[in-house]
């Protein structure tokens, strides 16, 4: 058998595919890039599956073609009047990015998220208790995220802040 | 012996890959790719039926190439077609 080996394309290529196969009735299994869906999801080391996404609600995790080519996968904040406002859970507001959200047309919405596979345990959203809770809380600590996140980093990959520098 | 019902054959970003559309679940992250002479057969036989020796007399119309050497290819290529389940 052929051996293994790790093959990098370009979201705008890959996720068109993607979403063909769920177009097609399948549902898709990726590896999550990015950290702006920490702390469930990590970049890298879990997958995620995703679904046909009939029907969008607050708090669902959802694939949208933001604009033609660039695809985000964040968790949908607000929907009024066909307008979907969507937000990381790794993103906080910065004088960066303004409001650290995405806003787009509902119609924008090519897939939902359905499970997450981390290492050793599966997530079924629907039905995860864990998840609900996790989404339950997690957004309405939006003013604290900043620091969660910050804490997160350290107890878990042990990063400070890259803006900290060692005294000579 | 045919390609199975499902399996298809993208080109993304220049690499040929298999995708299996005859299961549910689509897992993108472990896909079959196939090298550029591999994808020519690959469509040859795509949708018959088809055997070795076909699949060597393509090679050889198409690729500069020794008889002995096409026919020692295409085994191996075809047997890591049914190892991976792509072939019935």
């Amino acid at each position: 058998m052929e051996q293994m080996r790790k093959m990098s394309v370009d979201n705008a290529v890959f996720l068109p595919m993607v979403v063909e196969s769920i177009e097609r009735g399948h549902t898709a299994t990726i590896i999550a890039r990015g950290n702006s869906m920490r702390p469930f999801i990590e970049d890298g080391r879990d997958k995620l599956v995703f679904g046909k996404a009939d029907k969008v609600s607050v708090g669902d995790v959802v694939l949208a073609e933001i604009e033609d080519g660039h695809f985000v996968c964040h968790r949908v904040e607000r929907i009024e009047h066909g307008i979907v406002t969507m937000r990381g859970d790794g993103n906080v507001p910065c004088k960066a990015n303004g409001t650290g959200t995405e806003t787009f047309p509902i119609e924008r919405v090519r897939a939902k998220l359905v499970q997450v596979i981390k290492p050793g345990k599966t997530y079924t959203l629907a039905t995860s208790r864990t998840w609900k809770i996790y989404s339950a809380i997690w957004p309405r600590l939006l003013p604290l995220r900043r620091y969660l996140l910050a804490l997160y980093r350290l107890l878990w990959f042990h990063q400070l802040p890259a803006r900290w520098t060692k005294k000579d | 012996m045919k390609i199975k019902n499902g399996f298809e054959l993208r080109n993304i970003c220049g690499e040929y890959i298999i995708v299996a559309y005859g299961v549910e679940n689509i897992d993108f992250t472990k896909v079959i790719t196939l090298n550029e002479s591999a994808a020519f057969l690959w469509n040859e036989v795509f949708g018959k039926d088809f055997t070795e020796q076909e699949m060597v007399e393509s090679l050889l119309s198409e690729y500069e190439v020794e008889r002995p050497q096409a026919e020692k290819d295409v085994k191996a290529l075809v047997d890591s077609w049914v190892e991976a389940g792509l072939v019935e």
